[in-house]
């Protein structure tokens, strides 16, 4: 998938309600995409990258914290995360993700 | 599945020997009777049927007002005619109302048992799937442009839809009283489903104008909707919690809390306490503090070639092995609240 069109549709995964930040992360750790709606400086991919290490091999993880959702996904050599707030609409997002990737 | 028959006739006395003979020889079939059309009209509104079984002369409205009413309403609903009505033709006129049966008065109860048999078939004669997300099967329905009618059970609670689809185009649907959009969108929203599909579809007419994935979005969206905590629910967990006895294990809690809250239809596969995996989790607790995520509610894990799984990072660390028909979603919130 081009980069552009990839971008695109993870912009519409962050305008869905309660999604505040979308990153596209190697497997080694470098950024691809950084998406944010949020102002919270600490939601930065970096500081996310020591969750992907302790979490390693992970098809999927979702993380419940009191203030935010974070979403795991590892798609081919790369993992998509996703922070949102604790009542954002996961299975449209999900889904939205499944879509995209699957395509 | 077990199938819901309606028989319908003015003869009491045949009524009750079919019902009784039915049902005794058929463990799967349940069958209501009515004496009048007009019952049988509220009895279709139930939703449950699966298969109506009609004579055509009675008092009042007859038998073929009522295929007529069937045909246009209820598409779906196969009918078999059964009549002693004397007059030439009377088996083509039937078909022509849209029966797909027909059996003559008198007759054998083997002879209509073989009949609904072979009429029952046809409704899963394209296979019957079981645990499938239903946006992912509506997906590679419209991927191979497939004509057919699909039956969904709802394997929780039990309600049955039909989706009627047309070279993979979603024409229609219907759940009980409802059709079209409103239908297919809480059939779209259903977890754990068994799929029956039928290779043709009666319809031709569309009933529903929006595109298969804007209506597979909307359900997430209503799903999502429904699935928020609601005040009385969340009082009655925490009732729950309270009432559980502080001698009773965290294991026993845990159980007992999602026995009350899945109604004792679903439960984890496996649930243990885990204190080996207490280094990760402080991991976890220190990364939140760093992010300003707050403490840690719940880990939802899913790993390759394994079942996935849920962590309860409590004073004992709860882990709960997940499988195929878990609620997730459902899951995750009661365990965070």
């Amino acid at each position: 998938m081009k980069p552009e069109k990839l971008k695109n549709y993870l912009m519409e995964i962050l305008n869905i309600e309660g999604v505040e930040a979308i990153f596209l992360v190697s497997k080694e750790g470098k950024v691809l995409v950084s998406l944010t709606s949020s102002k919270d400086e600490n939601l930065n991919p970096t500081s996310l990258l020591q969750l992907l290490d302790l979490l390693n091999n992970i098809k999927e993880a979702e993380l419940i914290f009191e203030k935010k959702r974070i979403c795991m996904k590892s798609i081919n050599n790369n993992y998509l995360i996703l922070i949102a707030n604790p009542h954002a609409p996961m299975a449209t997002i999900r889904l939205r993700c499944d879509t995209i990737f699957s395509t | 599945m077990s199938n819901t028959i309606l028989i319908v006739d003015d003869d009491q006395d045949l009524l009750l020997i079919l019902k009784e003979s039915l049902e005794s020889s058929n463990d799967n079939y349940k069958v209501l009777i009515s004496g009048s059309v007009n019952n049988a009209l509220s009895k279709l509104q139930s939703g449950s049927v699966s298969l109506l079984i009609t004579d055509l002369r009675m008092p009042g409205i007859d038998g073929f007002a009522l295929l007529t009413y069937v045909s246009q309403n209820y598409p779906d609903l196969p009918v078999i005619v059964m009549t002693a009505y004397p007059y030439k033709d009377v088996d083509r006129m039937s078909f022509e109302k849209g029966a797909i049966g027909f059996i003559k008065k008198p007759f054998r109860i083997e002879e209509l048992d073989a009949l609904i048999k072979k009429i029952l078939k046809k409704q899963s004669e394209g296979g019957i799937i079981h645990g499938i997300s239903i946006p992912l099967f509506l997906q590679m329905i419209e991927m191979e442009q497939k004509t057919c009618t699909v039956r969904i059970l709802n394997r929780t609670n039990k309600k049955k839809g039909v989706l009627f689809f047309k070279n993979g185009e979603l024409l229609d649907a219907r759940l009980n009283s409802l059709t079209g959009l409103e239908a297919a969108q809480q059939i779209v929203s259903w977890d754990d489903v068994s799929i029956f599909i039928e290779n043709s579809c009666k319809l031709n007419k569309k009933n529903i104008d929006v595109s298969l994935n804007a209506l597979i979005l909307e359900a997430m969206r209503v799903k999502d909707e429904n699935s928020r905590p609601e005040e009385a629910k969340s009082s009655e967990l925490s009732k729950l919690g309270v009432a559980t006895p502080e001698e009773v294990s965290v294991l026993t809690s845990y159980k007992s809390k999602l026995k009350s809250a899945f109604a004792g239809k679903w439960l984890p596969k496996a649930l243990y306490v885990d204190n080996s995996l207490a280094s990760m989790i402080k991991r976890i607790k220190d990364a939140s503090i760093h992010l300003n995520l707050g403490e840690p509610k719940v880990i939802y894990l899913e790993k390759k070639a394994e079942d996935p799984i849920a962590i309860i990072p409590d004073k004992d660390i709860v882990v709960m092995k997940l499988d195929s028909a878990c609620p997730r979603d459902k899951l995750l919130r009661i365990l965070s609240e």
